[in-house]
This record gives C-alpha cells, structure tokens and sequence, in this order.
C-alpha cells in the first residue's frame, strides 16, 4: 500500500511540476462553458444570419455526448504522456522492481487518474450539459467513456516506442471518433459496422436511450472496450518484460 | 547538398516513427467524412479541417521531434556538425509542410476539386505549416517534457487559430486581415472555392514567417548554448 501511495506522489508531482493539474481541471471545465454558452448562441447565430431553423438543437445529443468524454480523454492523454515520458528516461523500468510491480504501475498511472476523471466528467456533465439529460444517462455514457479512454491509454502506450510515436498514436486515436458520429448520422444497419469501435457505442447509448436498445447498447460499449483494454494491456506487458 | 540530406534525414525521422501511415490513415478518415457530408457544407468544413489539422500539423510534432532530439542527445551530434541553424529549421519546417501539402491536396482532390484555386490551396498549406512548425519550435525548445509542451502550445495554438472563425460571423477588419492564421485560412478557403484572395496577403504571411523564423532561430541558439553548458 506504502508502494502505492509513494507511486502515485511520484505521478502527482510529475503533474503538478508542469502545471498540467491546471489545464486538467480547468480545461474540461472550460469546454464544458463553451459548450454550454456559445453553441446556443452559434444555433441562434446561424438561424438568424442564414434564415435556416434549428440546426446544431437536434445534434445537442452528440454534443452533450462529446463533452462526457472531453474530460477522461484530457487526464488520459496526460496519463499517457507520463507514460511515455518515464518510459523514454527508464523510470519505468526501475517502477516495476519495486513493490507496485506492473498492475500496481497501471493502477496508479491510468486506473486512478480515471477514477479521479469519473467525478471531473461528473461535475461538467451535471452542470454544462445542454440536453437535460437524466441522472442515469450521464452516469452510463460517463462509465463508457472511461473504459474508451482506458482502452485509447494502453493503446497509445503499448504501441508507440517513444514520445514521438506516442503523439503520432494519439492523433490517430482521434479517428476512432468517427464512431461518435456514426449513430447520429447512419440510420440503416451499415452502422454496427463501427461496431468494433467504443466510441460508435457511446453514441449508440446516447441515441437508444429510453428505447430497449438501450441497456444492450451500454453491455455491447463495455464488452468492446474491455476487449481493446486487454488486447493493449497484454501488450504493454509484452512490451516492458 | 549538406541541406537535402538534412531533409532527407528528417523525412526518414519522420517515416520511421509512423508519421506518414499515420497521416495515411487521418486522410482517408477526413475524406470519408467529407464525402459522406451533403455538397451544401462540404467545403467549408473542408476548409477548417484543411486549417486545423494539416496545415497546423507541424504544431505538435515538432514538439515530440524536439523533445525527443533532446532526450537522445541528438542534438548535441547536429551541433557539431557544420549543418548551420537556419538549415537545422528549414529541414524540419519544410520536411513537416512536405506532409501537410500532401494531406491537404489529398483531401481535396479526393473530395472533388472544382472551382477551387489549387495555387492559393498550396500556398496556403505550405506557408501554414511552416508558420504553424516555428511556433512548435519556439515552444518545443523551451521545455523539458511533453505535458509542458502541451500547456504551452495549447493556449498559444488557441489564441492564434481562434480569430480565422470570426470570418465565418461575417467580422472582418485590417487587423483580421493581417493577422497569420486568418491569411493562412482565406489561402485555404480560396484553394476550397469559397472566397477570392489577395495574393498580397501572402506576402504579409511571408513577412510574418520571416518575424518568427528570427524568434526560432534565437530560441535555438540558446538551446543550443544551454546544451554546451555555455
């Protein structure tokens, strides 16, 4: 436990040295106000200025969606470049010799950061959502959204060598988000094809919700995400031993 | 000749770890998206996607490129080469808009290039990356790790790619007009079709690259002082 608690002072320092505690409170928090203040305002904008109705109101859903991630994703990518960054200077190496060993490496650099992002999502989706959306539909589409990240962290670390591949990595895992917009936008059954991508069933709860798809849909995101996590966590290992 | 294989070297750098697939695999992803996008608003948002990510490419790789030069000590084999500054950034600003120009084009060749201005497109994606790749360097140079790159270049990429969408509300004065990132978005949207341009706008750019090209080139030598303990 002592392992634990001094692995995870180590982590926070490195957070707190760069100021980076900064940008991961207060960057979700910003999108959230952005979100929530300038989309009504650019929806009122583009009907006045163009003559058009309600354009981005029927896509609030996606955006209420996206911000139940922005939050995970943020404290992930920083995870991550933690990561890497210990990986490149051979602190890691020396971790998984101590007591924590690699499972306890994990906890402390993505399994608790993830936790800490589960109530940052919370306080952002509970106050800057713009849908009204209910209690349990946050708390699904948070819980989705943290085995996303989880899986896009261990992708990142598992396959990139270096920082330099670990930014490339993290550019591609931005298109996985296609899948976010999948549900909102494919309405015939070519949609399952994204299937195999978490983000398409992040959307895909958000869109069924209150239909009996729903409850499928967030088994189906857990299933897909928990797939992805063990592919890449046993490849992480592969990587280090 | 000692600056072509310095380009080479960095295009290799670049190959190696996986900037071109990955880039292979972001334009078929874009242009699937632009495609599957009704005629009516596919090329404004090809031109935003065409700004935000090839043309500002450069941005946050030359953040890791940097960073990791640093972490390997490769730095300190370049200095003591003859390669001089300048070649040290013009490899890497024109190595990176090699990639940036490539994807932009792809993206609009593959999406229908129709009434579109293809000079004002490469131009536009040319002198977008290399101003976009200096503000990495300027950054880059400065830190130590890669969360304090990206504090550092989050904020200043903000600031400098925000004012570009005030064009889209219709809110135009000579400061937009002259500001980097707004000539660089009208180059763009002109190679898209969208609206004319003013080819002495790029010449503005011109100046605005040369202003923070000196900025580098100061940053640099100073990386490269505190690396020889000077």
């Amino acid at each position: 436990m002592r392992a634990y608690v001094a692995s995870l002072k180590f982590g926070y320092r490195q957070i707190t040295r760069d100021n980076m505690l900064l940008l991961m409170i207060f960057g979700p928090i910003l999108c959230g106000v952005i979100f929530k203040y300038g989309i009504p305002i650019l929806e009122e904008y583009i009907s006045e200025r163009y003559g058009l109705g309600k354009v981005l109101v029927p896509y609030y859903l996606l955006f209420d969606t996206l911000l139940s991630y922005i939050a995970l994703n943020l404290i992930c990518t920083v995870s991550s470049f933690i990561i890497l960054e210990e990986h490149d200077d051979d602190v890691a190496a020396y971790l998984f010799v101590t007591p924590i060993g690699y499972s306890g490496y994990i906890f402390t650099r993505i399994i608790t950061p993830i936790i800490i992002a589960f109530f940052l999502s919370l306080v952002v989706m509970l106050f800057f959502n713009l849908s009204e959306l209910s209690f349990p539909l946050i708390l699904s589409l948070i819980f989705l959204s943290m085995l996303y990240s989880a899986a896009v962290t261990l992708f990142t670390v598992s396959k990139a060598k270096n920082k330099v591949e670990g930014l490339a990595l993290t550019k591609l895992s931005g298109v996985v988000f296609v899948g976010l917009l999948v549900p909102f936008f494919v309405n015939t059954n070519i949609q399952f094809l994204f299937g195999v991508l978490p983000s398409f069933w992040l959307a895909k709860a958000s869109v069924s919700y209150g239909t009996s798809f729903f409850i499928p849909s967030i088994l189906l995101g857990a299933i897909c995400s928990a797939f992805w996590i063990l592919i890449f966590y046993n490849k992480f290992k592969n990587k280090l031993f | 000749m000692r600056m072509l294989n310095s380009i080479r070297n960095d295009m290799k750098f670049q190959q190696k770890y996986g900037f071109y697939i990955v880039y292979m695999i972001i334009t078929l992803s874009y242009i699937g998206i632009l495609l599957f996008l009704p005629n009516s608003i596919r090329d404004v948002v090809k031109g935003i996607i065409l700004f935000s990510d090839p043309a500002a490419l450069g941005m946050f790789f030359m953040g890791a490129i940097i960073l990791f030069e640093k972490s390997e000590r490769v730095l300190d084999s370049i200095f003591v080469s003859p390669i001089k500054v300048d070649e040290y950034i013009l490899s890497k600003v024109f190595s990176l808009s090699l990639i940036s120009t490539t994807v932009g084009l792809a993206v609009v060749l593959a999406t229908k290039f129709t009434t579109g201005n293809l000079v004002s497109l490469i131009i536009g994606l040319m002198l977008g990356s290399i101003f976009f790749s200096l503000i990495g360097l300027i950054v880059a140079v400065r830190v130590n790790s890669l969360n304090r790159f990206m504090l550092g270049i989050i904020p200043l990429g903000t600031i400098i790619s925000f004012p570009p969408f005030l064009l889209f509300f219709d809110i135009n004065n000579f400061i937009l007009e002259i500001f980097p990132s707004v000539i660089i978005m009208k180059l763009i949207l002109a190679g898209v079709g969208i609206v004319e341009i003013n080819y002495v706008y790029s010449v503005v750019l011109i100046g605005w690259i040369f202003i923070f090209w000196l900025w580098a080139r100061r940053n640099v030598i100073k990386m490269i002082k505190s690396l020889s303990g000077i």
